[in-house]
Parts: structure tokens; C-alpha cells; sequence
């Protein structure tokens, strides 16, 4: 058994990262994950109700798994369907649903990798705040569900650090659900000085909306749009409704989807300034144009630096009590100020930033030039990340794929020996 | 069998420790691999770093033999980590003990704490 894992390193093994807006899959060894699909499932239930207090019902614990009919993948999740739900096996980053990420497993199994788990070793990544039950929980599946031949869980801001090629540094992950600073120390993360904050693209989307409501734009997203009239700028668009649209579309589709057409437009409006937020400043740098899925279009000037604003100077946040919470650089410096004195210079020199939000133009600059002004004086600190927008959302799945297919790793897995020999607790000794 | 057994053979006899100390929760050596005498005040250290606060560990580091190891994690009651460079130290604690198992030259970190989870385990289930 164990020839066949340790035999070289060359030895198939899977690197599956389950983020919160999508999940990544794919070969280890490779560049860039076979697969890349949202973690959003949609969810219909089979039978009739009468109205939607019967849905209700069917959600709690007296419903029957087998009743449910799931739609995985974005052409799935393109068209609306009657009565279909979205949602997300995961709470906090951790996996919350465990029926859930059993149906995105064997759809990423079934098709994308398009081979059996019981073949092949399997590296997941993992939030570093897991929970000892959850991973406990995470690696009896893996063992007894699937008869995976060796398993390892690591954490996913080590394995971002890996792919910007540091083992020592600390990782600011910036991802849909939040943003967090981890320091790590020679690939374990200190685990004491984990800082998070609320502040991700999510907020920014809740930004953009609240922006867009105020201003009187409705957000009509791809899959109501029928046909539609060219409109002048700023003016109320004309567009006929899709013919064929199902009954009952949910609310949390609508959501999911008005949330897609936000998402596009923050990608490409959206910046963030390179100083604090002053209206002169921002007023200087030309206007953006942008056109939403039903005409409507305008140019955005000084407000598309303020909605980001909030990332890095959240009390300049509108409506919400962000004094409690802590600016990104700010997260730097607290979770480094945790630190062992000894290493703190070793972490400022590699500020590693990586997912999905950190894409927002101008944010990598904004963060180096804030950490240069609120460092102590006399050490140096480096912005590293990845320019691609791949690399950056997929950085812990690279690094992953670089781990796993690394020759001293392989003495890492945990095998299906060991974990027959020790039970699931040896997760927690295996995989710190 | 005496600590020195397990120290000898259950630990450095793995061949995934490279050395090795069992000491009581009163910070009292019981028995330890040779040259690796951890000072009381270390052992104590650690004991109430993992028994109830783990952020002085967190500031200070890991203390052993007079080498410091950075502060990986701990869980309370059960073990603390820490790392340096290449090497590091695994401690884990039982009913009556704490069991110190240090690794170097390119011996894995997860290697070590199985070796001296199991340890600890056996230990554990026998009332210790």
C-alpha cells in the first residue's frame, strides 16, 4: 500500500480548494486547477407545495436528501428554474453542509477529473481558523466515504505563500467573505495571530448596491433581460423582460444573480485610490463608463474611489458602525504585532496578497504605500503577489499543486495505514 | 518498563525524534535523552503555556535546552508546537506528564507528533 503512494513523486495527486465563491480542482503538478466552478449549488426540491411556507418545511430536518435535485456549474446556474434555491455549503469559510460538499466532490470528481477518489491522494486546503471537529470530520470521509489511498489537509495561506514562492511571511488573503492578515513561519501558520475582518468583496458588492439604490438603478441582471434599446447616458432603460422565464424564481436566484452583474461591475469600475480618499484627488482622474445588462449606462467619476474607500479607511463607511473594525494595512500591523518580536522583520518583508477582492485596481499599490508609512522605521517591507488575475484568485490552489507534487512531501500524507492504525485524530498531528 | 525506555526506544528508536524528555506537570525531569536536560523553568513554562494560557508562548517562543523555537499553536490541555527553521518541537501533555520531542534534519513536523502522540496516548490510557 504505502509503495504505491510513497513510490515517487509523481503519484496523481488531487489539489481541491473549496473557496467561497468558487471551487477550484485539479491535478497536482499542473499550472492552473482543471476545474473552476461556483461553490454555489442550486437546489430544487421534487413534489408539489401549495405555497412557500411548504418550502420552508421541506428545508428543515424532516426533508429527504434524495428528494433534492442539485445544479452544479455555470451553465447550470445561467438560466433561472422554478422554485430552485442557491446555496453554498460553507459558513465562515469552513464547510457547513456536509450533503452539500458531498455533491460538489463527486460532481468534481464525475466531471472534471473524471476518475474515482479511491485512486488518487488528496490535498485540500483548508481555512486556517478550521475547526478540530470539522477536519476531524473532513478526514473520516475522505477515508471511509471515499476510500482515498492517502489524504492531507493544509491550510490554504500557506499554500498561497508557497505559490509567491515565501515560507515565511504573512498572507493577506482578501477573498469574497472577508479579508485576513496570517502570519506563517517557515510553512505553519502562527496561529495566534490570525486577524480577520468582515471587510471583503462582499461588503464591497453591498457597497455598490446601496450606491446604485440611492441613485435610482435598478439592477436587472443577464437572465431577465429580453431584448433592449440603446439609451442615452443617464437615461432609464428600455428593455423587453425574457419571454420564457419559469415561475416562482426565488429570491436567493435573483440575488446570486443580481450579485454576479454587481460583481462585473465592480471589476470594472471600481479603484482604489493610492492615497487617503480626497475629493480632488479622485476628481482629476478620469470617469468610467459602464453599461448594465439592461442599457443602462453612465459615467463614474469620483464616486467608483469612494466605494472602495471603505477597505482600507472603513470609517469613512456610510450607514454601517465600522469603528470597530480595523483598515487592511491595519490588519497587517495587528496581526504582526501578535508576533514573536524575532520574526516581525521577516514578516514585513513579505506581505503576501492574494484572492479574488485584492483584484481591485490600485489596491496593491495603496496597501505597499500605507505599510510604508505605518511600519516602524528601519524596517523594510515588500508587497509580493501574483500579476495574473488566475494567480491571484487560485493562488492556494497553486500552491498546492506545487506541494503536492514536491518529493518531501510525500512523507506528509497521512495514509489510509496510519489513519486505519490511528483513527481520525491523527489529522491533527499529521497536519498542523 | 522505565522512562528511560520510552525515552530511548518509543521515542529516538523511531527514528523521528531526534531528542527527547518526559518531565511531570510539576516541571520535574522523569527522564531525558542525553545532553538534553530541559531546566526546570522551561518545562514549567510550557506546562502552564499549554495547561492555561498559551499567549506567553505566543510572545516569547518555546523554550527548550536553551534553544528557542517559535510559537506554532497549541490546544489547550493537549499540545503546543514550535518551529525553527528546519527543526522544531512538538510537546504534548497527558494526565500526569509532558512529553518533549524535538526533530531536525529534514525529519517531517508530523512525523515527530505522531511519534510522540502515540507516546502520549499509550501513556494516557495507562493513568498517566
Amino acid at each position: 500500500m504505502s509503495g504505491g503512494v510513497y513510490g515517487g513523486d509523481e503519484v496523481g495527486a488531487i489539489v481541491l480548494d473549496i473557496g467561497n465563491t468558487t471551487v477550484r480542482a485539479g491535478f497536482a503538478g499542473e499550472d492552473t486547477p482543471k476545474a473552476d466552478f461556483p461553490s454555489y449549488v442550486g437546489c430544487t426540491t421534487d413534489g408539489n407545495f401549495e405555497d412557500d411556507n411548504a418550502m420552508d418545511t421541506a428545508d428543515g430536518p424532516t426533508s429527504v436528501a434524495s428528494k433534492r435535485k442539485y445544479y452544479i456549474g455555470y451553465n447550470f446556474l445561467s438560466s433561472p428554474k422554478e422554485r430552485m434555491e442557491m446555496i453554498s455549503p460553507l459558513k465562515d469559510g469552513m464547510i457547513d453542509d456536509w450533503d452539500l460538499f458531498k455533491e460538489l466532490f463527486d460532481h468534481t470528481f464525475a466531471n472534471h477529473i473524471r476518475s474515482d477518489p479511491s485512486v488518487h491522494p488528496i490535498l485540500m486546503t483548508e481555512p486556517a481558523w478550521n475547526e478540530r471537529g470539522k477536519r476531524e470530520k473532513l478526514c473520516e470521509l475522505m477515508f471511509e466515504t471515499y476510500n482515498v489511498p492517502a489524504f492531507y489537509l493544509c491550510k490554504s495561506p500557506v499554500l498561497a505563500g508557497f505559490a509567491n514562492g515565501r515560507y515565511t511571511g504573512i498572507i493577506l488573503d482578501s477573498g469574497a467573505h472577508h479579508t485576513s492578515a496570517i502570519p506563517i513561519y517557515d510553512g505553519y501558520v502562527l496561529q495566534q495571530g490570525i486577524v480577520k475582518s468582515p471587510l471583503g468583496g462582499d461588503f464591497v458588492t453591498a457597497q455598490c448596491r446601496s450606491y446604485l439604490a440611492d441613485k435610482n438603478v435598478e439592477i436587472v441582471p443577464t437572465y431577465l433581460v429580453g431584448s433592449k434599446t440603446p439609451v442615452g447616458k443617464g437615461e432609464p432603460s428600455i428593455y423587453t423582460k425574457r419571454a420564457n422565464l419559469p415561475a416562482k424564481i426565488t429570491q436567493s436566484y435573483h440575488n446570486y444573480m443580481v450579485k454576479n452583474t454587481l460583481h462585473d461591475f465592480k471589476a470594472s469600475v471600481l479603484e482604489v485610490l493610492d492615497s487617503n480618499f480626497h475629493e480632488i484627488n479622485a476628481g482629476s482622474i478620469p470617469s468610467m463608463h459602464y453599461e448594465f445588462p439592461d442599457g443602462y449606462n453612465n459615467s463614474y467619476g469620483v464616486d467608483r474611489f469612494k466605494l472602495a474607500e471603505g477597505l482600507f479607511d472603513p470609517s469613512t463607511v456610510k450607514g454601517m458602525d465600522c469603528t470597530n473594525l480595523l483598515g487592511i494595512s491595519q490588519l497587517i500591523l495587528t496581526s504582526v504585532g501578535i508576533c514573536d518580536i524575532d520574526i516581525r522583520p521577516n514578516l514585513y518583508s513579505s506581505v503576501v496578497v492574494t484572492g479574488g477582492n485584492s483584484l481591485l485596481r490600485g489596491f496593491c499599490d495603496r496597501l505597499s504605500r500605507e505599510l510604508q508609512n505605518k511600519v516602524p522605521p528601519g524596517l523594510r517591507t515588500k508587497v509580493v503577489s501574483a500579476n495574473g488575475s488566475l494567480e491571484r484568485r487560485c493562488g492556494a490552489w497553486i500552491g498546492g499543486s506545487i506541494l503536492a507534487s514536491l518529493g518531501s512531501f510525500q512523507q506528509m500524507w497521512i495514509s489510509k495505514q496510519e489513519y486505519d492504525d490511528g483513527g481520525k485524530n491523527c489529522v491533527e498531528r499529521k497536519c498542523p | 518498563m522505565s522512562w528511560q525506555t520510552y525515552i530511548d526506544s518509543n521515542l529516538l528508536g523511531t527514528g523521528k525524534v531526534t531528542e527527547a524528555a518526559i518531565c511531570g506537570l510539576d516541571g520535574n525531569l522523569w527522564a531525558y535523552s542525553k545532553g538534553f536536560q530541559v531546566m526546570f523553568t522551561e518545562a514549567t513554562a510550557i506546562i502552564k503555556g499549554i495547561q492555561s494560557d498559551s499567549s506567553v508562548l505566543a510572545a516569547s517562543g518555546i523554550k527548550v535546552n536553551g534553544t528557542k523555537y517559535m510559537f506554532l499553536q497549541a490546544i489547550k490541555d493537549e499540545f503546543a508546537y514550535g518551529k525553527k527553521g528546519n527543526d522544531g518541537v512538538c510537546c504534548i501533555k497527558t494526565g500526569q506528564c509532558l512529553i518533549i520531542g524535538t526533530y531536525e534534519n529534514g525529519i517531517q513536523p508530523g512525523e515527530c507528533s505522531v511519534a510522540v502522540g502515540k507516546v502520549a496516548d499509550y501513556l494516557r490510557n495507562s493513568g498517566y
